[in-house]
């Protein structure tokens, strides 16, 4: 187990090796000029070529790699183009606003995926069952960007029951950090206000977040369910006079978990997608804000960094995949 | 002789007809395959049937809600949603197929091949399909796009790259399987060249699955380049890209909502359609998978 965990991780390390790389090689190699970009349009030759310098692109492209390379290695990501500061720093700085939207959003999607594809097995061929199966397809094929905005639309200006935007009310405080997740903080400090705030702040996106993953999940658990349901020991359950509701509660879900979470760790990429750009629709100050600014502005060391940071995370999401297989099923071992 | 060839014609028809059934038996299966061919025909004939240009701007008509002269109103420039709208099918069209040509392209030879060869080169082959794969398909289109620089081109080349692996993948696992039959052995003890062999007797036999596959991606080219375009990366102003027109129409959704309602639904709609037909062509080809549904 111990062994096999090292060795996830050892491959993890080689993949956001090799994804820097390809980013960084692609960056460097096409004709679009950072610095120029960042210089402004009324910078003269010399001051471009001086921040060039100042900046270290002047140098030849093997060195700026192995420059990048050595810096990383003493957690040093560079210095963002548009910002000023540290990439580390920034990084630090809208990560938890993308890692409370995502874990809120991924919640979301459970907790109605769940009941959603048990109701759907248990009334299979009924209409319960057509409706969620026309909803999932129908939910999988809608663009978050233009769900959030419809959504925004519809609750901000139509209802007036939610907030267009942003984690928090213009001119309210946030709770005093200690996480960075408003949530959180707002509960460790017993700071009520900020509670109540970032929670109706955090409907929309999560949702819009939410909506296709929970689409697949309900999907996903509908058919595990019903496969299971046909088994010889659910039979057997069932002779011996257990109810229908047990059988389905304790005996099928347990065992169509497996397909389940294999299918919510391949979905953590299109929810990381779908998070990027729910952060531009709603101002969520994330990685994805950050990441889409940088994009925008040629900005490549926040560029790399922001690469470097999804792409860890998302391998180490499906290492913790992979160790939960062990804890639902027992007979899986590493 | 001649009976034995009359009687396999008739198997071979009363195949088509049984596939044919299966495939017309779901009906939103053949709600999807409605969808894309009034999509098809949009794209081929949208000049002919727009009622105005899309790229006509008209200052005096800006922001008009939907009416009996503009069916899905004007955005901020006074030009005709619906006629964008329509013009977009071609783009979203072009690219499809550009997409998913380009990673079909690069993904099949490359499945075959590792699979044909196997031994060691498949092991180094599929690690590289495995270091693609190791990143989420939108966030890498994402960076190879940013890195690229903004443009239509550039966003389709980043989409092919970041989606070829997966059919390599299957072309790969199809052609392992495909490779042990008697007359891949027969052709082999003949003598033929092994690019023969792939190109004559494999290829044809793994195309099924890729099939599904490419229709099945053909809305989420759809989705994932309109998105590109959202994020600033796709297609550049003015050409009526279903992406971009939402994104542009984001700054006026609180008074004129109509500017993101019509291409949002547009780009729904095409990829709900290949979801739907991809389901169903699933269903005919792995009956398996059609009754757990």
């Amino acid at each position: 187990m111990l062994g096999y965990v090292i060795r996830r991780l050892w491959h993890t390390l080689i993949i956001a090796f090799a994804a820097v790389s390809l980013v960084f090689v692609i960056t460097h190699l096409i004709p679009a000029d950072p610095v120029r970009a960042m210089a402004g349009p009324h910078a003269g030759p010399e001051q471009v070529e001086s921040l060039r310098r100042q900046w270290g692109f002047d140098r030849p492209l093997v060195d700026q790699y192995f420059i990048y390379f050595r810096e990383l290695l003493h957690g040093n990501l560079g210095r963002s183009l548009l910002t000023r500061r540290s990439v580390l720093a920034d990084l630090t700085d809208y990560f938890p606003a993308t890692l409370e939207l995502s874990a809120v959003a991924i919640l979301f999607a459970l907790a109605l995926g769940f009941p959603g594809g048990l109701m759907s097995a248990w009334k299979k061929d009924k209409w319960l069952d057509h409706l969620t199966r026309v909803g999932s397809i129908a939910a999988v094929s809608l663009p978050s960007f233009w769900l959030g905005i419809m959504l925004q639309v519809l609750f901000f200006k139509v209802l007036g029951l939610l907030p267009v935007g942003g984690r928090l009310g213009i001119g309210e405080i946030g709770p005093s950090h200690i996480t960075g997740l408003y949530v959180v903080d707002s509960l460790l400090t017993g700071n009520g206000q900020a509670l109540a705030s970032a929670c109706l702040h955090l409907v929309l996106p999560a949702f819009t977040v939410a909506a296709s993953f929970l689409a697949v999940v309900t999907r996903m658990v509908r058919s595990s369910v019903v496969e299971v349901l046909e088994e010889d020991y659910i039979r057997t359950a069932t002779a011996k006079g257990l109810t229908f509701r047990r059988v389905l509660l304790k005996h099928a879900l347990r065992n169509s978990l497996i397909p389940v979470v294999t299918v919510i760790g391949l979905q953590i990429g299109f929810l990381l997608g779908n998070s990027f750009v729910t952060e531009i629709v709603f101002s969520w100050p994330g990685i994805g804000l950050y990441g889409g600014r940088a994009i925008l502005n040629l900005d490549f060391p926040a560029i790399m960094g922001v690469v470097l940071l999804l792409t860890l995370g998302y391998s180490l999401i499906n290492l913790a995949v992979d160790l939960i297989y062990s804890k639902i099923d027992p007979r899986i071992r590493y | 002789m001649e009976r034995e060839e009359q009687r396999a014609e008739g198997a071979s028809r009363t195949t088509r007809l049984r596939t044919l059934r299966v495939f017309t038996r779901n009906r939103l299966t053949v709600f999807g395959a409605a969808i894309i061919l009034v999509f098809f025909a949009c794209a081929l004939i949208a000049p002919s049937i727009a009622p105005y240009k899309p790229t006509h701007v008209v200052l005096s008509d800006a922001l008009k809600p939907p009416s009996s002269a503009h069916w899905f109103g004007t955005d901020d420039l006074g030009r005709d949603i619906m006629s964008r709208v329509l013009h977009g099918s071609r783009l979203a069209l072009f690219e499809i197929f550009v997409v998913l040509t380009l990673s079909a392209a690069i993904g099949i030879p490359f499945g075959l091949a590792a699979g044909f060869l196997g031994g060691r080169v498949d092991e180094v082959m599929m690690r590289l399909v495995d270091l693609f794969l190791s990143f989420p398909t939108f966030i890498l289109a994402l960076a190879i796009a940013a890195a690229l620089g903004p443009s239509l081109t550039h966003a389709m080349i980043a989409l092919a790259i970041s989606w070829w692996p997966w059919y390599a993948r299957i072309a790969r696992g199809q052609t392992r399987l495909v490779k042990q039959f008697t007359y891949v052995e027969a052709a082999r003890a003949t003598g033929a060249p092994r690019t023969y062999i792939m190109a004559r007797h494999i290829l044809p036999n793994i195309m099924t699955p890729l099939i599904v596959q490419l229709s099945l991606d053909a809305g989420y080219v759809v989705l994932t380049s309109a998105a590109l375009s959202f994020v600033g990366l796709g297609a550049q102003p003015p050409a009526p890209d279903w992406g971009l027109m939402v994104a542009a129409g984001r700054d006026f959704t609180l008074s004129a909502w109509w500017l993101v309602l019509f291409p949002g639904i547009a780009i729904a709609l095409v990829t709900l359609a290949f979801n739907l037909l991809g389901d169903g062509l699933r269903d005919v080809i792995d009956p398996r998978s059609a009754r757990k549904g």
